[in-house]
């Protein structure tokens, strides 16, 4: 399952400068984090890891999102097949 | 307004071998160590890049194009049998579209992909699929490592001619497990010389080295250029400002629009593409919009004259 804990702990893995703990469900990825689509690529790469799922259908979707809650409605609502 | 992508991939392991993905993922995983994203193994983006290889039959293309409103696509075949010494060979590359193109023909149509090296039974071949009406063109990559203007091409140029059928080479940089040497723009001018009855269309010329590109479409009248692979462009400025301004060198009969999809695919859809490209400010006329998005590459593989 895919929570704001863990989304946390990717973006400390993509981006040098992240501090956990400061997300929220309204960050945006772009404006806030300062993503490009090499760290959003990166994020895909490492949640795919961490949740031990195939998302390579989803990747288009899931990197042309804009904010946390954004990505944890989007993966609630279309990856949890992925996922089981 | 009709839509035609011309210049698209199939993503599938069955038609572009595993070496070319791996000299892509030497590149990202330098860029990712640069920017102190340790986190992730080369072996690691390789993995991702093969798996997203998964549409074999095209659906995936299919599907996400209809939604955007892109009314048809042309699916371009390389041959790296030559190159990389391994399969898939160029038959089965070829046959591989053949099929796609049929499961789908109210939207695919292909330029089947030959090395030029395998010589007269590769011809051979590309003609009778020429002769059948199952390639619309003929698709070149000289980085596999020859001139397109070495002789060992004019006879697929001559069944170019024969039959009204134009040419599109890789123009620029490609995987790194591929020389670079052979991607000058003024290569192909020899060539698009000799072969004055044969339309060239210069991949990503209107992106890579694209000044020199700009010249030889505004005075070769046979030379076109397409703009696929804008989204990820070298050129220093955003893509929109860099279409802008291609869009103000007389050269609006020549450009043709195309995504080199799959490779934008980890930016965005089709949709979100197209309305990128429809808000931008290009300043076209509705006429020379339809040109670019239509009706130069239909003119080009309806065999019409120029």
């Amino acid at each position: 399952m895919l929570t704001l804990d863990t989304i946390d702990y990717i973006c400390s893995k993509v981006l040098k400068e992240h501090e956990l703990g400061r997300l929220t469900g309204s960050t945006r990825f772009l404006q806030d984090l300062g993503f490009d689509s090499m760290n959003a690529v990166a994020f895909v790469i490492i949640l795919e890891r961490e949740l031990d799922v195939d998302l390579s259908e989803h990747t288009a979707a899931l990197t042309s999102i804009l904010t946390v809650d954004g990505l944890l409605a989007y993966y609630a609502k279309n990856c949890a097949v992925v996922a089981a | 307004m009709k839509i035609i992508d011309a210049h698209c991939h199939l993503a599938s392991t069955l038609t572009t071998p595993q070496e070319f993905f791996e000299g892509i993922s030497e590149n990202i995983y330098a860029k990712y160590v640069a920017a102190g994203i340790d986190a992730i193994s080369k072996q690691e983006i390789l993995a991702t890049i093969m798996r997203s290889q998964n549409d074999h039959n095209g659906d995936q293309l299919k599907t996400e194009q209809r939604e955007a409103g892109i009314y048809k696509c042309c699916l371009l075949a390389p041959d790296f049998s030559f190159a990389y010494e391994k399969e898939p060979t160029y038959k089965q590359v070829n046959d591989h579209h053949i099929a796609v193109c049929a499961r789908h023909k109210e939207h695919f149509i292909f330029f089947a992909g030959v090395d030029p090296r395998w010589g007269q039974p590769a011809a051979d071949y590309f003609e009778s699929i020429v002769r059948s009406g199952k390639a619309s063109g003929f698709k070149l990559y000289p980085p596999c490592g020859f001139s397109p203007s070495d002789p060992i091409c004019f006879p697929f140029y001559e069944i170019c001619a024969e039959y009204k059928i134009p040419v599109l080479l890789h123009t620029g940089p490609t995987s790194p497990s591929l020389t670079f040497r052979y991607n000058n723009p003024s290569l192909i001018d020899p060539a698009a010389q000799k072969f004055g009855n044969v339309n060239f269309i210069c991949a990503h010329g209107a992106i890579n080295n694209w000044q020199e590109h700009i010249l030889l479409a505004k005075y070769r009248a046979n030379i076109f250029l397409d703009v696929s692979g804008f989204v990820d462009s070298c050129t220093g400025v955003s893509w929109q400002s860099h279409l802008a301004m291609i869009f103000k060198c007389g050269i609006n009969h020549k450009l043709i629009f195309g995504t080199d999809w799959p490779v934008f695919k980890n930016k965005g859809s089709f949709s979100s593409l197209l309305d990128e490209i429809y808000g931008a400010n290009f300043g076209l006329s509705a006429s020379d919009m339809d040109n670019f998005m239509f009706a130069n590459f239909n003119r080009l593989i309806q065999s019409e004259p120029r």
